[in-house]
This record gives C-alpha cells, sequence and structure tokens, in this order.
C-alpha cells in the first residue's frame, strides 16, 4: 500500500466574490464598506494561512453498498453510486492552518464584523486550495477522471468516519489536523475529502451541492 | 558517568525512522504500530538491534502513540502499561543482544504528541493532557526505561505538558525535540528562541528538532537554537521529503548525502544526532562513519535573560523592554467593574490595544478582594495567550493564584515578584524553579523600603545568594530597586536613579521599574514620569512597567532609543512620529438608501464608520444630552439598517460594522452620564457543550447588545448544567442557543430540556449553521431564529 503524501501551497489568490458569499453577501455589487474591509483583512489571512494537505491512494472494492477502502470500509448508497467504476481513490486532508483561527479569535475580540470577514476569506481560501488540489491530482492521475469530493457528513455517509480518514492519514502528525469528541476538526477550516478515480463512464457533476440532500442551505450553488 | 553528564559530553547517537520500516513489514495505514510490541515483538526487537548495531547510542521505545486515550484496557483493548512495559523490554533486549559493547547503549520512552488539540483552539484541557502523558511516564518508569524523549511536538503547550509530566512523575532526564517547519515555527507559531526560553525554564536536559524537514532545512534552525541555548542540541531530521515511484514511496536524501549534511550540522553545534520518517540503520551507520571524529562546538552557558510566549522570546538586553501596566484594576473604575462582571472581553481589549500601542510584554493582575483571584488571573492568563503573543508578567500576591497561573502558562513568564523578604522568597523561587520563569525582584524587605542605594544593593545581594540556593541563575532575576514619589522626598528619584545604575554595573543584573510611581501627588504626572523614564533609561533601565497608551512615555522610549543608537536610521522614531495625528476633523459623511439620505452620526453608523461614529457622538454630545443622542439618532441609525437587513438589501458584515459604529457611539454617551443606560432585559447566549465555533453566537451577542439588552455570555462548549444554573441565578427569561454540528444538536436538546424542568419560565431561542425548523420543533426549542434580526425580533416580542 502506498504512504501517505504530503501538499503545501501559499500566496492562494482569494476571489472576493466568494469571501461576499460567505460572508452573507447575497448580491452581485459588493458594499463599498465590505469591499474595503475584505481589502484590508486579505493579507492578514495571506499572511497566517499554511496551505496543506496529506492524501493517500487506497483501492476500492464495492461490494452492495458497502465500500471497502482497505484500510476502513463505509456503507452509504451516495458514495456507493459517485464510486461507481472507480477502482481506486484518494483520501485528503487539507487546512488552512492553526494561525489563522487564531487571528480570527482575536479579531472576535477587537471587532465582529472584521472577525466575520476573516472567517469567510479563510473559508474560501480552503475551498480555492481544494480546486487546486483537485487540480493536482488530474495531473497526477492522469487518465482517471476524478469524480467530485464527498466528505464524512455528506448526504448519508455518517460524520463518524472522520476519525478514520484522519486516522488513516495521520493527519495531526502530517499536516496538524485533530478531530475533538464532537467530530470537529482544528484547525476550523479544514476539509476532508474522498476522490474516486475512475477510468470509465464517469458521471459528470460539476458542482457538489447536487448531491446534498440539503435543499434548504444557505450556500447551495444553483 | 551518569546518563545527564553523558548528554553533555561527546557526540551521542540516537535512532533513526521505524514507522517506514514497519510499514515494510506490513503495517497498514491507520494500524497502530504499538500493537506490534506485543504481538510482532520480535520484529521489534530486530529494528531496535539494528540500530543498536548501527551505532545508535539511545533507541527509542515503539511508543510514539502509547497513550491512554488509545490505550485505555478496556473491551479487549491493550493497557498503557501493557505496551510501555512490552516496547521497553523488546528495546532493552535489542540493546543486549546487538552485536558490539552494550555500555554506552540506553533505552529511551517514546512519548509522541496526543493527537488532539489543547485548548483554547481544541478541546483537550490542559490538565488532562498533563494526566494522560503522566500514565505513559509513569509505565515507562516502571519499565525501567534510562531517559524520557519527548518528539515530533508541533504545539509548545503540547510540549509543556509533556515535560511537565515527565518532571513531576520521574527523576529521569528529559530530551525534547520539536517539529519546525521551513520559517522555522511551530505549527502553532512558536520559534526556537521561545522554545528554547520554556523548555529551559522546565528544566529539560537537551532540546532540538526532529521530523517535517530534511538536514538541509533544518540547517538554519540549528544555528539559531544552538545561539539561543545552553543545553546540548539534538538533531532527527527526516530523509528529505517523500515522493512516489512507481507506487512506492523513497526519500529523496540518501545515506550518504544525509551523513553529510549531518556533518554540517555538527559545525554548527549538534551533538546529539539521529533520523526521522525515512531515515534507516543505514543512515545512521553512514552519519556515524562521517562524524564520530568531529570537534564539536561547546555547550555554551548563555547569560540570557530572556521570558517567551507561545509565539515569541523577548531578550533583556541594551533596548529597554516596555512592560503594558493596563491590565491592573487599581485606580481603574471600569476595569474594576469589568472584573467584577467577569468580563474578560475588557481585559483582553486591554491587551490588544497595549500590542498595537507597542508594548513588548503585559503585566496581569487581576487581584481585587472580593473576587476569586486564582480562578480569575488563570482564566485571564488562558484567554490572553491564546489571542495575544506577547509574553505575560503574572502580577500577583497571591501564592495559589501565582502558581495556577505559571502552571497553565504556555511558555516563559515573568513573575512579580519576589522582594528580600524570607517567607516570600521561600515560597516563590520554588515555582519559579519549576515552572521556570524571570522574577521581579523588589528591593525591600522585613524593614521596609530603604532610602539609600547601599541598602537597597544590600538586599539584592541576598536575594541573588537565596536564588542560588534554590537552583535560580542571576539572569533568571530583574532588579526593582523601587520608584518612590519624588512630592514627598525630593531625593528619592536619585536614590532610586544610583540603584539602577549600581545594580547594572556592579551586581551586572538586569533592572525593571514601575516607572509611574516618582510623579504620585504631582500634577500632570506624565511630564514628570517621562522625564524620569528617560533618565532612568540613560543609567542603564533594562525594562519599564508603564503606560504604552501615554504618548509623553512614548516619545521619551523613542526619542531614547534613536539617540542612543539603538534604532538603525531612526527607522521606528519616524514610524512612531508619523503615526501621530493632531488633526481630528472628520470629512462629511453622508449615507444613502433609496430614499433618504443620512448625515453626522446616522450617516455614520449606517455606513458604519466606527471612528467617526465615536467622534460624531462626542461632537454632538456638546449641544445635546445622551439619552436624546441615542433615542433620536443611534436607534434610528441602527433601524435603517436592521430594516435594510430585513429586507436583504444590506447584509449581515453592514449589520456588524453598522452594530460596532453604534457601539462606539455608546461608548462615547457612556462617559457622560451615569451607569445603567441599559436597563432593557437580561438574556443569556451559549454555544452548546460540544461545540467551539462561536462565531454565530458572538454576532447576535453583538447585535443584542446594540438593541439595549444585557447579554450574559456563557461562551462556547457550555455544560447544560451551567446554562441552567445561571438561568436559575439571574431570573432569565430568554436563552440563546447556537449549535454548528448535527453531533452536538443533542446537547442543545438536552439544555432544553433541563431548562424546561428546572426553569419553566424561560423561553429558549435556537440557531447555527444545522439547524432548520424541524430540528428546532424536535427538540422542543421555543423559537428558530435564523439570523440575528430574528433573534432581536423575537425577544422585542417577548419582552413587550
Amino acid at each position: 500500500m502506498a504512504t501517505v503524501m504530503t501538499h503545501f501551497a501559499s500566496d492562494i489568490n482569494i476571489p472576493v466574490d466568494q469571501v461576499a458569499r460567505y460572508a452573507g453577501i447575497k448580491s452581485t455589487d459588493i458594499p463599498s464598506n465590505v469591499a474595503t474591509l475584505i481589502d484590508k483583512c486579505t493579507p492578514l489571512i495571506s499572511n497566517a494561512a499554511k496551505y496543506k494537505a496529506c492524501y493517500l491512494e487506497v483501492p476500492v472494492s464495492i461490494s452492495g453498498n458497502v465500500i471497502d477502502f482497505d484500510c476502513f470500509k463505509v456503507e452509504s448508497n451516495n458514495l456507493t453510486t459517485l464510486l461507481k467504476g472507480c477502482d481506486k481513490a484518494i483520501l485528503v486532508a487539507a487546512t488552512i492552518g492553526i494561525e489563522v483561527d487564531m487571528l480570527i479569535k482575536r479579531a472576535e475580540v477587537t471587532s465582529k464584523a472584521e472577525a466575520l470577514i476573516l472567517n469567510s476569506i479563510a473559508i474560501a481560501g480552503i475551498e480555492k486550495y481544494m480546486f487546486i488540489l483537485n487540480d493536482f491530482f488530474k495531473k497526477q492521475y492522469e487518465g482517471y477522471e476524478l469524480r467530485p469530493r464527498f466528505s464524512p457528513g455528506y448526504g448519508d455517509v455518517p460524520l463518524q468516519h472522520q476519525t478514520e480518514l484522519l486516522n488513516v492519514l495521520d493527519s495531526k502528525r502530517k499536516i496538524g489536523v485533530a478531530l475533538n469528541d464532537s467530530l470537529l476538526m482544528t484547525p476550523s477550516k479544514s476539509v476532508t475529502a474522498i476522490i474516486g478515480l475512475g477510468k470509465s463512464g464517469c458521471m459528470h457533476i460539476d458542482i457538489d451541492c447536487e448531491l446534498c440532500g440539503k435543499r434548504d442551505c444557505e450556500y447551495r450553488l444553483a | 558517568m551518569n546518563l545527564r553528564e553523558r548528554l553533555k559530553s561527546g557526540i551521542l547517537y540516537l535512532d533513526g525512522g521505524t514507522g517506514s520500516i514497519l510499514q515494510e513489514l506490513g503495517l497498514k495505514p491507520g494500524e497502530l504500530p504499538e500493537i506490534w510490541n506485543i504481538e510482532r515483538a520480535e520484529d521489534i526487537v530486530g529494528v531496535a538491534k539494528r540500530y543498536y548495531e548501527a551505532g545508535s547510542n539511545v533507541v527509542y521505545t515503539n511508543t510514539f502513540g502509547a497513550n491512554c486515550l488509545k490505550y485505555d484496557g478496556k473491551d479487549g483493548r491493550y493497557s498503557v502499561e501493557e505496551i510501555v512495559c512490552a516496547a521497553a523490554n523488546n528495546t532493552r533486549k535489542a540493546s543486549k543482544e546487538a552485536a558490539g559493547d552494550s555500555s554506552d547503549r540506553y533505552v529511551a520512552l517514546d512519548i509522541g504528541p496526543l493527537g488532539k488539540m489543547l485548548e483554547p483552539l481544541g478541546d483537550l484541557p490542559f490538565e488532562e493532557a498533563v494526566s494522560i502523558f503522566a500514565e505513559t511516564v509513569k509505565a515507562g518508569v516502571k519499565a525501567g526505561v534510562d531517559l524520557i524523549a519527548i518528539e515530533t511536538m508541533n504545539d509548545s503547550y503540547e510540549t509543556k505538558a509533556a515535560v511537565l509530566a515527565a518532571k513531576e512523575n520521574s527523576d529521569l532526564p528529559i530530551i525534547v525535540t520539536n517539529v519546525y517547519d521551513e520559517q522555522a515555527k511551530l505549527m502553532t507559531g512558536a520559534c526556537p528562541e521561545s522554545m528554547v526560553a520554556m523548555l529551559e525554564g522546565l528544566g529539560v536536559d537537551a532540546l532540538g528538532a526532529n521530523c517535517s524537514l530534511g538536514p538541509k532545512q533544518m540547517l538554519p534552525i540549528a544555528k539559531r537554537l544552538y545561539e539561543a541555548t545552553s543545553l546540548p542540541l539534538i538533531m532527527k531530521p527526516n530523509a528529505g521529503l517523500p515522493k512516489s515511484v512507481d507506487g512506492k514511496t523513497v526519500f529523496d536524501v540518501k545515506p550518504e548525502e544525509f551523513a553529510s549534511i549531518m556533518t554540517e550540522l555538527v559545525g554548527l553545534g549538534a551533538r546529539i544526532l539521529g533520523g526521522c520518517c525515512g531515515t534507516t540503520p543505514e543512515y545512521i551507520n553512514e552519519t556515524v562513519k562521517v562524524t564520530k571524529n568531529m570537534e564539536l562546538l561547546p555547550v555554551i552557558q548563555r547569560d540570557n535573560t530572556v521570558v517567551s510566549s507561545s509565539q515569541e522570546a523577548v531578550y533583556f538586553d541594551k533596548r529597554p523592554i516596555l512592560i503594558g501596566e493596563r491590565i491592573n484594576p487599581t485606580g481603574k473604575k471600569l476595569f474594576k467593574e469589568a472584573l467584577r462582571n467577569h468580563d474578560i472581553g475588557y481585559v483582553l481589549n486591554e491587551g490588544i490595544k497595549q500590542k498595537e500601542h507597542g508594548a513588548h510584554i503585559l503585566d496581569v493582575n487581576v487581584g481585587l478582594p472580593e473576587i476569586d483571584e486564582p480562578a480569575l488571573l488563570k482564566e485571564c492568563v488562558e484567554e490572553l495567550q491564546s489571542v495575544i503573543s506577547l509574553p505575560l508578567q503574572i502580577d500577583t500576591t497571591d501564592i495559589k493564584a501565582m502558581e495556577g497561573a505559571l502552571r497553565i502558562y504556555n511558555g516563559k513568564a515573568m513573575i512579580n515578584s519576589v522582594n528580600g523578604k524570607e517567607e516570600v522568597m521561600k515560597e516563590v523561587f520554588p515555582l519559579a524553579k519549576k515552572y521556570g520563569g524571570l522574577v521581579v525582584c523588589l528591593t525591600l524587605d522585613e524593614d521596609g523600603i530603604p532610602d539609600n542605594a547601599d541598602k537597597r544593593i544590600e538586599i539584592a545581594e541576598k536575594i541573588i545568594k537565596r536564588a542560588k540556593e534554590y537552583g535560580i541563575e542571576k539572569k533568571d532575576l530583574i532588579f526593582d530597586p523601587l520608584a518612590m514619589a519624588v512630592s514627598s522626598d525630593s531625593k528619592a528619584a536619585i536614590a532610586t536613579l544610583e540603584s539602577v545604575r549600581r545594580l547594572t554595573n556592579e551586581l551586572h543584573v538586569k533592572t525593571s521599574l514601575g516607572v509611574s510611581n516618582v510623579s504620585f501627588g504631582l500634577p500632570n504626572r506624565e511630564f514628570i514620569t517621562a522625564t524620569f523614564f528617560t533618565m532612568a533609561m540613560q543609567n542603564g533601565l533594562s525594562g519599564a512597567i508603564m503606560n504604552p497608551f501615554s504618548l509623553e512615555m512614548m516619545k521619551a522610549y523613542y526619542g531614547y532609543n534613536a539617540l542612543s543608537s539603538l534604532d538603525d536610521n531612526c527607522t521606528e522614531y519616524i514610524n512612531f512620529a508619523g503615526s501621530i495625528d493632531t488633526s481630528q476633523s472628520t470629512a462629511k459623511i453622508v449615507a444613502k438608501d433609496s430614499k433618504e439620505q443620512y448625515e453626522g452620526l446616522k450617516g455614520a453608523i449606517i455606513k458604519g464608520l466606527k471612528e467617526e461614529a465615536g467622534l460624531e457622538a462626542r461632537k454632538a454630545l456638546e449641544t445635546i444630552d445622551g439619552l436624546s443622542l441615542i433615542n433620536e439618532q443611534i436607534v434610528p441609525a441602527l433601524d435603517v439598517v436592521g430594516v435594510g437587513f430585513e429586507n436583504k438589501t444590506m447584509f449581515l458584515p453592514q449589520l456588524l460594522m453598522s452594530a460596532e459604529a453604534a457601539k462606539s457611539a455608546f461608548d462615547e454617551v457612556k462617559k457622560t452620564i451615569a451607569q445603567g443606560s441599559g436597563n432593557k432585559e437580561t438574556v443569556i447566549l451559549a454555544t452548546v457543550k460540544g461545540d467551539i465555533h462561536d462565531i454565530g453566537k458572538n454576532i447576535v451577542k453583538v447585535i443584542m447588545e446594540n438593541y439595549g439588552y444585557n447579554v450574559i455570555d456563557l461562551g462556547k462548549d457550555v455544560p447544560p448544567e451551567d446554562i441552567v444554573k445561571a438561568a436559575i441565578e439571574n431570573d432569565i427569561k430568554l436563552v440563546g442557543l447556537s449549535a454548528l454540528m448535527t453531533t452536538t444538536v443533542p446537547a442543545m436538546e438536552e439544555t432544553i430540556k433541563q431548562l424546561n424542568e428546572k426553569k419553566p419560565d424561560c423561553k429558549v431561542v435556537v440557531g447555527g449553521a444545522v439547524l432548520t425548523q424541524e430540528y428546532a420543533d424536535m427538540i422542543k426549542a421555543s423559537k428558530y431564529a435564523k439570523n440575528a434580526m430574528e433573534t432581536v425580533r423575537y425577544a422585542e416580542e417577548l419582552f413587550a
């Protein structure tokens, strides 16, 4: 079996429209005072951010609605559908780093508005990093088609699998991502994913949201 | 020679990686390697043997993750003691069976991180971490290991917990290595110098770095560690970075290259060498071959007077150090009020502002007769160190409070204070020895404060001597010869200045002064204080406890540095001078919505301009009274924003910015009218147990406060019992609960259940990312509020 590998990134360009979306701006025009605040806060996040990821390639075998990744098993209809035709998958955990949490915590004391914007920039940042990782995996696995990323807690996959996933990735040691007793990750801006690698017959889904059952989500795309 | 001496004399070799070797032997990702100590003992003995034969003097037991979180001895799982005992036996067996002379071989109890984040960023309490590590240490001692190796620690706080556990449960030598990244920082931000300060303070026997980087990237880290430390330096790098080649993992630095860079590390001061991920016995063997006859740099006793925080080290050297005095209730009405109301946010804000004004260290004093000082001091230190990177000075006469704070302090603190009284030294010095610290020594004794320098020097000499008996060196003492009021004794300042000079030149110790005492009883005190400060600096003062908000004091400080060649190209002075803005005019502010145009204070609030709102309010208060200002301008402006938010023409960030602008206007009003302007109802807000995300709750808080509600903020991760207790004690009619994850909704349900039982007249409004109307109904909440404004509207309805 392969070993857990790491990936680092810096200078990620964070899209302002996404920041505004996460901050609750439901309009294409960003109010000028908010735009000013975003401009002020973006370099703070850039300085504090340390984008890191660790990932592991695992085999996939499916029987019924049970997916066996060799190191752990998941029972799920959603994930079975998603991984159909995949003989392997990438397990990945990524984070923007703990210093961002400290920065947001400090802003909570001095300005809640700033804290909200910093929080939104950080979310947009880690999401952008996930796209960068996706491109990286596309290059690494030429000839494969990457399925949309899926995480424990999505659809019918219990959040409890987060424990096994992070354990297999040795994420605390590799990139500093730990779980608390309520299965929340620290640093708080961290993401895990299972990305199926399929040879053919891959379903084309551009937006993860379509897979999700939460129809009334504030952030649902399209 | 005992092992402690051995660590300091000559080169010593540690082992290399085991993870990749065990993987080759069949260990799967996610499988617990420590189980192999029992189930595949021969393999573990075999790996250790190969290391001893390759030249390792010290081999670590296979116990990196052996803690009682993973090995609790329940449901068929092994216990920590079983694992550690088997591991120690395996390694000891290998040391005896391995070919060659076994006389210089040792077994180290390996202790790695716990895999959880400590509070406040994570959910593991510091003391719990100490007790988990303690279990492993006790098992190691019982199993007869020779030393304790704490390794791969990427958080300074967790490192401290492990070292304390080792110290409190054994007399064995302790060696510590941390994980630095290429910016020479730990994951939680510590630098080499701050780690050295903390670890030397805690009394470890050797320190250094392991994992994460290859040997080449460790060169600058080794240099900085060696230049800072008085202890033997350990370097245990990876074999470079892992790469995947044809499905197999390979590391990019080969044994010969590794060994050759290890010689460079020795050249920079390393003398305890090993390898981490990707290294094998071959790497160690090569390293031994090329380094064993090298000349080593000496272990130097550094004479640094230094304190540290979780992020930085502050050295008392030529440049005077500014110790901010504002976190202290003495003579401060608002501060006292904040402490009584348990308003930690106020304390944090004072801390952050002082840092922004240029303080290097923060004094923390929360002593008030009517409060539980040990509990409050501990809480303030915990909170301050989680948001501010400056080292802290623990300022208390309550010895229990002092120990509690020093114990949970994430670094090496300044300790304020001892004096020449025997009973005080007897209490404080043992704490300084155990936890590390720079001790402020006041030159007074049983006979009071001497009026002349001779006697003060005498007391200082006595303190130095006594400290030495407790094992505390002169460099860890800083003397405060006490500034006295010049208004009552015209020679007071001269005596103090002479003491500063003689302490510096004759006793070669560092000095610090609470400078503002000198001007007591005089008008425009800052003028005198600042001049005295300048004179004291000229006489060698190393640090001052002072008010960083005082422009006169900051002028004196920057001016002194510029004139004393302590500020290259006067850069800092120029920045400081340029930042002093003497004009306070604002351009006309106009805010528009579709129908109306707003100017002045209303405009500033609607546009969310914090400073301008404060200025406008101050201006307006010259002509109208506070209550009218609130009713005629502040509240109507907030309503414009509130309605805009509800109509989706304005959004959350704007709502918050306006709320903050309104708050700064409120603060101005508060200065002009008596206490108790907020006479609306009191409500409780809390993020439920298990949930550590509180941004949503904090947003609701600021908006509710804006609408005049008194908010008791119980914080995050709050147990149901605490919420019920607070609700009963304050006879609360409305509690707001927030939860982010589905996993914490049950805690919310439990809280509501308990509230319904014990405080049935109390309504509960719930919100948070996962909450929906259905969820809220299911857990029997009184109301589901989608956002902060809905919460306010519900409260208005309820209390109408």
